[in-house]
């Protein structure tokens, strides 16, 4: 859904829709914003006017030589532009404003998407990337809509001026007007035709920097392994090699660009000292008059000095629709579908979860479960082992409906999954991973990530129950100390132990744990485990499980091998079996 | 108290022109080439302005004379104008190329201490977010704003020379003017400034509600996320309003000082003209001239906010450059003893106030197997990091190969030393491009040799594996590191926990490779599962920064220490006797 979009040129149509979409996204605000819009688009076509009709009115005065009307003008001219004076601050103000709140509700619509998506995103989600990739087509897109207000200069604001100013000149002296809207019309023709093949150019170069950029990100991410090998010669040719790329590409639109510039100036001789000179000419025949000539001529420049903007914001507007192009992708995306609970759990039944004829596979291809049964009492605690790949954390994700499963039956409590409404199913399990993702706030905070409703009394005991009371003790802001981005204040055995609370606060009848391997010292690991066992008494749990010592207190254990129970039984059972659970087993003392 | 609020700017603007030197000439041939530029555009307006007063007093002769050269001065002005279009955009080039490179060297030099202090993320925004802000300033200012102050200067000038009266008079309005849009600039400066770091913050919360994704969902805490993220966008939105409205009520000034000029000019102009001092020609080339100074004025307050803003991103920048870089280390190339390793009474903190290691000795014989343990914190990791040269101790001796680490030529010495570590890191590449990178003339022979030793042998060396190496597994990854360091040949080897991200099927297969390393090298290991090190020379047990015990593993079993005690901790969870 959300892949690469190849940058092929939009047609003015598709174009014109998504500016639309993204001005009309907000009806409530809608009226404000076109109204801002509309008076703040017509402020180049004031000033411009303003500038010409000035001169017009004193060439006037001085071909008609009265001091009278020499002070009855600058009145006025005066009272006329204090209109701009309040009308327009008005407009840009306007603009803005709706910008920020209209923002801000394309932003929460955003997250409230991005939360509801299909669960197949969420890989993508804990890395950042997609994350990361949102925020800036956002950034993008926003800009059509602050952009109108944006330094006044915009397409729409030119549409405005050409066809306001070509009414005004044709009315004014009809030969020179069309004659002069001629020139206008050439010069621009000759200049858009021109910057066309720069274009494709240009996307070379926005490659070209953004594999500049990654490489910076390659060397410091690899810092430690580029000094340690001397590689930082050889990253810096690299590097160089890729800015001598952006700086070629750029040198030879240089010569197309300075070519283009002379076109802008042609048409710029033309339509002011060309229109002055021929509309003299037409003085002298008695054709025209000194001020109207100076008015046309004043009309021009004004329209060219827009026009001359206009490349440059027209470039960014490509940008901002594509980005918008993007955004809408995302928010168009069907969501993860909404269930109702049908049911209420079973109190009656002897198991917790049953698994019957399960059967997954990932996009790539490679059947990962085909034909999966399995059964978990109530209050049993199950340990799950294996060899990589075989499908561990796969079930995990099946249960909680992060993975869609092909085919087969989930029942937790007497009832299928599927009769239970999502957030119903999850409300089951508690899910402790190996490496819990924890926010950039308080510890309390994300403990009650657990549980939203939970007090702080609940809180407490939760990290009581996880044995942090002497960590959060030794704190100045106790529970409310900041963790910092990803937990990164704590350390492995702290981390862990607050998803553990995380667990207790929720409490919920099964606990997935999924066992990290071995990142933490001895002393860690030890009150680690002790949360853990805390938390798993009394309550269903399935366990993949890297050590022994978690593995022996299990009522069973299953070696969960392609997809398929290859053993079944107790920790002794299963050594005297002598097969792949024994051979794993020896395996972690090689 | 000295410190006026130009000093930073002076400092930046000079350091800025100082990287750029070798351009400076062509920035004058530009300079002068605008110049030129803007003197002919002011001709064309004076010629317009004569073939007015020449059709008002009928002399036809002197009008066409007067087209005639108006074709001449735009005939010239185009070549100009090609040169001025050229010039400045290679000049833009060329600048930005010279601050990519500058800035690669010097971030690709921190020192590993800086970098394990910033978040990874934190500096890649800065360094490639404020590079490009720095790229699109520079272009910027020379593409636009230096012809506009060009301009300015250039019409004022002829201004003046055209008519001295008129000019001293509409001339003294522009510092008027200048000094409201200046002051004006600022504030809306800041105001931007305040509502793009709130901006950034909204983002961030954003990245990190999302990235959590799947804990949200498994805990179902979407609605409640959902609010915070919503309370956060709102106060930013009022935040932003609030701001707006402000900058808003200074923008009537702003309309007021671009009107104003023209019309006073134009007024007392006409003034003249009626009263004779002025032919209506020359009023309105006067009138166009002006204009010109006019409107580069009238840019000014947004200039005022570009430059403000440049300087900011300028600073942030040269912070970059400014980073502490690696220590240089000195100049021996040779080793004086075959003794890789003795540590001196070594004392080291990561903060002045923390010391991790208390006066650490040890030696390490030529071939030994060694491991260190203790518990986390002890300093293991530290010693490592000493050991790579990462960081400097603060008191004692590391000597290494029989000279002090510091005064080792610090390439030829990481030459001499293997890492592998936890986080398996592999550049974009393919598997070989990778392996190579282990040493310098090595053929793809070797590295095909060292694949195969690391059980690699029947992947394809020749195929992309993706960001960070994704497209392979874990395990597939440490291995092609392992074989990195395998083709390197050192004669230290030190291993930082290399299974401990490892699941226990692949921590098997990275043993083993593990072991095709350490054969027959000197060998410093850390390894968090003790069971896994068993068959080392000797064990070193730290605690508390110092060393506690030394010995064979059946030596520290028995010596009641705390080794003894770690072990048997461990060992309650991964009993080792089948």
């Amino acid at each position: 859904m959300h892949n690469e979009k190849k940058e092929k040129a939009y047609s003015l149509r598709r174009s014109a829709g998504l500016v639309f979409r993204m001005w009309n996204y907000c009806t409530k605000y809608r009226f404000r914003f076109y109204a801002g819009f509309l008076v703040g688009s017509l402020s180049p076509l004031f000033f411009s006017f303003m500038d010409a009709y000035i001169i017009r009115a004193f060439t006037a005065v001085c071909v008609a030589g009265s001091f009278q009307s020499l002070s009855a003008t600058i009145i006025r001219i005066a009272v006329i532009d204090l209109i701009g004076f309040i009308v327009f601050p008005w407009a840009f103000g306007t603009i803005y404003t709706t910008y920020s709140r209209i923002s801000g509700v394309i932003r929460k619509d955003m997250f409230d998407k991005a939360q509801r998506l299909p669960v197949s995103y969420i890989e993508q989600m804990y890395s950042g990337e997609l994350v990361s990739r949102l925020t800036s087509d956002f950034d993008s897109a926003i800009q059509l809509v602050a952009y109108p207000g944006v330094g006044q200069h915009n397409p729409f604001s030119i549409v405005f001026m050409i066809v306001a100013i070509g009414v005004i000149v044709i009315v004014v002296n009809p030969i020179l007007g069309i004659l002069s809207l001629l020139f206008g019309f050439i010069g621009m023709t000759l200049i858009h035709l021109y910057t066309k093949p720069l274009q494709k150019k240009e996307y070379q170069v926005k490659q070209a920097t953004g594999e500049a950029a990654q490489g910076i990100v390659n060397s410091l991410s690899g810092a430690m392994v580029s000094r340690m090998y001397g590689l930082d010669q050889l990253l810096q040719e690299q590097y160089e090699e890729k800015t001598a790329d952006i700086y070629r590409l750029n040198v030879s639109l240089i010569r197309r660009k300075s070519i283009l510039s002379l076109f802008t100036d042609i048409q710029g001789f033309l339509t002011f000292a060309g229109v002055t000179a021929i509309g003299l000419f037409l003085v002298y025949q008695g054709m025209a008059e000194i001020p109207d000539v100076i008015f046309i001529a004043s009309l021009q420049m004004g329209m060219n000095a827009e026009i001359g903007e206009l490349g440059q914001k027209y470039a960014g507007l490509q940008r901002y629709i594509v980005g918008a192009d993007r955004l809408f992708a995302f928010l168009d995306a069907r969501p993860e579908p909404e269930r109702e609970d049908l049911v209420q759990p079973d109190d009656q039944t002897e198991h917790a979860i049953e698994l019957e004829h399960l059967s997954f596979t990932y996009d790539e291809g490679q059947d990962i479960f085909k034909d999966f049964s399995l059964q978990i009492k109530k209050g049993e605690k199950l340990a799950v082992v294996g060899g990589s790949g075989g499908g561990k954390t796969t079930l995990y994700k099946l249960m909680l409906e992060f993975a869609v499963k092909k085919s087969g039956i989930i029942r937790i409590f007497g009832h299928d999954s599927e009769q239970y409404s999502v957030h119903t199913m999850r409300s089951f399990f508690s899910y402790v991973p190996q490496d819990c993702y924890l926010f950039d706030t308080t510890i309390y905070e994300n403990v009650r990530m657990g549980r939203p409703d939970a007090t702080e009394a609940e809180i407490k005991q939760a990290l009581a129950d996880a044995f942090l009371t002497e960590f959060i003790e030794s704190l100045p802001d106790g529970m409310y100390t900041e963790i910092g981005e990803r937990g990164s204040k704590l350390s492995g055995g702290q981390k862990q132990r607050i998803a553990i609370a995380r667990a207790f606060v929720k409490n919920a009848p099964i606990i997935l744990l999924d066992e990290a391997t071995s990142a933490l010292d001895s002393k860690s690991e030890q009150e680690v485990q002790e949360a853990l066992n805390h938390l798993l008494e009394g309550r269903t749990s399935i366990i993949i499980a890297h050590r022994i010592s978690t593995i022996e207190n299990c009522d069973r254990i299953i070696v969960l091998e392609k997809g398929e129970v290859a053993e079944e039984g107790t920790h002794q059972s299963l050594l005297e079996q002598d097969g792949r659970y024994r051979q794993l087993y020896l395996m972690q003392f090689a | 108290m000295k410190k006026k609020k130009e000093k930073p700017y002076q400092k930046v603007l000079s350091r800025f022109l100082n990287i750029n030197k070798e351009s400076i000439p062509g920035f004058i041939a530009a300079v002068l080439f605008l110049v030129i530029s803007m003197v002919l555009q002011s001709g064309i307006s004076l010629c317009t302005g004569d073939m007015l007063d020449a059709v008002s007093d009928r002399q036809m002769e002197l009008f066409f004379r007067l087209t005639v050269i108006l074709c001449v001065i735009q005939l010239l002005k185009l070549v100009v104008t090609y040169q001025v279009n050229y010039r400045v955009n290679h000049l833009s080039e060329t600048c930005i190329r010279r601050m990519r490179s500058y800035t690669y060297e010097h971030i690709s030099r921190a020192s590993m201490r800086w970098l394990d202090n910033h978040k990874l993320g934190d500096i890649l925004s800065r360094v490639n977010g404020d590079l490009n802000a720095m790229v699109e300033a520079v272009n910027q200012f020379l593409t636009w704003e230096l012809s506009e102050l060009i301009r300015f200067v250039v019409c004022m000038v002829i201004c003046f020379v055209v008519n001295w009266k008129l000019s001293l008079i509409s001339f003294c309005i522009i510092p008027i003017v200048g000094y409201f849009q200046f002051q004006s600039g600022k504030p809306i400066a800041n105001l931007g400034n305040k509502r793009s770091v709130a901006e950034g913050k909204v983002s961030a919360v954003f990245m990190d509600f999302l990235s959590g994704l799947s804990i949200s969902k498994a805990f179902g805490m979407e609605r409640e996320i959902s609010k915070k993220y919503g309370e956060a966008v709102d106060e930013s939105v009022t935040a932003n309003v609030k701001s707006f409205r402000m900058e808003f009520i200074l923008f009537p000034l702003q309309i007021l000082m671009n009107l104003a000029p023209t019309l006073c000019i134009t007024a007392i102009g006409t003034y003249y003209t009626l009263m004779g001092q002025m032919t209506l020609g020359s009023l309105v080339a006067y009138i166009m001239i002006a204009s010109g100074a006019f409107n580069a004025v009238g840019g000014l307050s947004w200039q005022v906010r570009d430059i403000y803003n440049t300087i900011g991103i300028a600073d942030r920048i040269f912070e970059i450059w400014d980073v502490e870089t690696e220590p240089q280390g000195g100049s021996l190339t040779e080793g004086n003893s075959k003794i890789p390793v003795i540590f001196e009474q070594i004392c080291f903190g990561y903060q002045e106030q923390t010391e991790i290691l208390h006066g650490v000795d040890f030696r390490i014989n030529p071939g030994e197997q060694v491991a260190l343990v203790g518990t986390s914190g002890s300093g293991k990791s530290t010693i490592m990091k000493l050991l790579a040269g990462f960081y400097e101790q603060t008191k004692g001796n590391i000597i290494l190969f029989g000279n002090e680490r510091r005064t080792w030529s610090t390439g030829v010495l990481r030459e001499k030393i293997a890492y592998v570590g936890q986080d398996a890191f592999l550049f974009p590449g393919t598997i070989l491009s990778n392996v190579l990178m282990g040493r310098r003339n090595a053929s793809e022979q070797e590295a095909i040799a060292v694949l195969e030793a690391v059980g690699l042998g029947q992947l394809d060396a020749y195929a992309p594996i993706g960001e960070r190496g994704m497209l392979l597994s874990g395990g597939q990854r440490q291995r092609v590191c392992i074989a990195r360091a395998l083709l390197k040949n050192a004669e230290l080897v030190l291993l930082d926990e290399p299974t401990s991200a490892l699941d226990t099927e692949s921590e098997y297969q990275v043993q083993e490779a593990l072991a095709k390393l350490t054969a027959g090298r000197t060998t410093i290991m850390i390894a968090h599962r003790l069971s896994a090190i068993h068959n080392v020379d000797r064990i070193i047990c730290l605690s508390e920064g110092r060393i506690a015990e030394q010995g064979t593993h059946e030596e520290l079993m028995k010596s009641n220490g705390i080794y003894q005690m770690l072990y048997e901790n461990q060992v309650k969870e991964d009993v080792a006797y089948a």
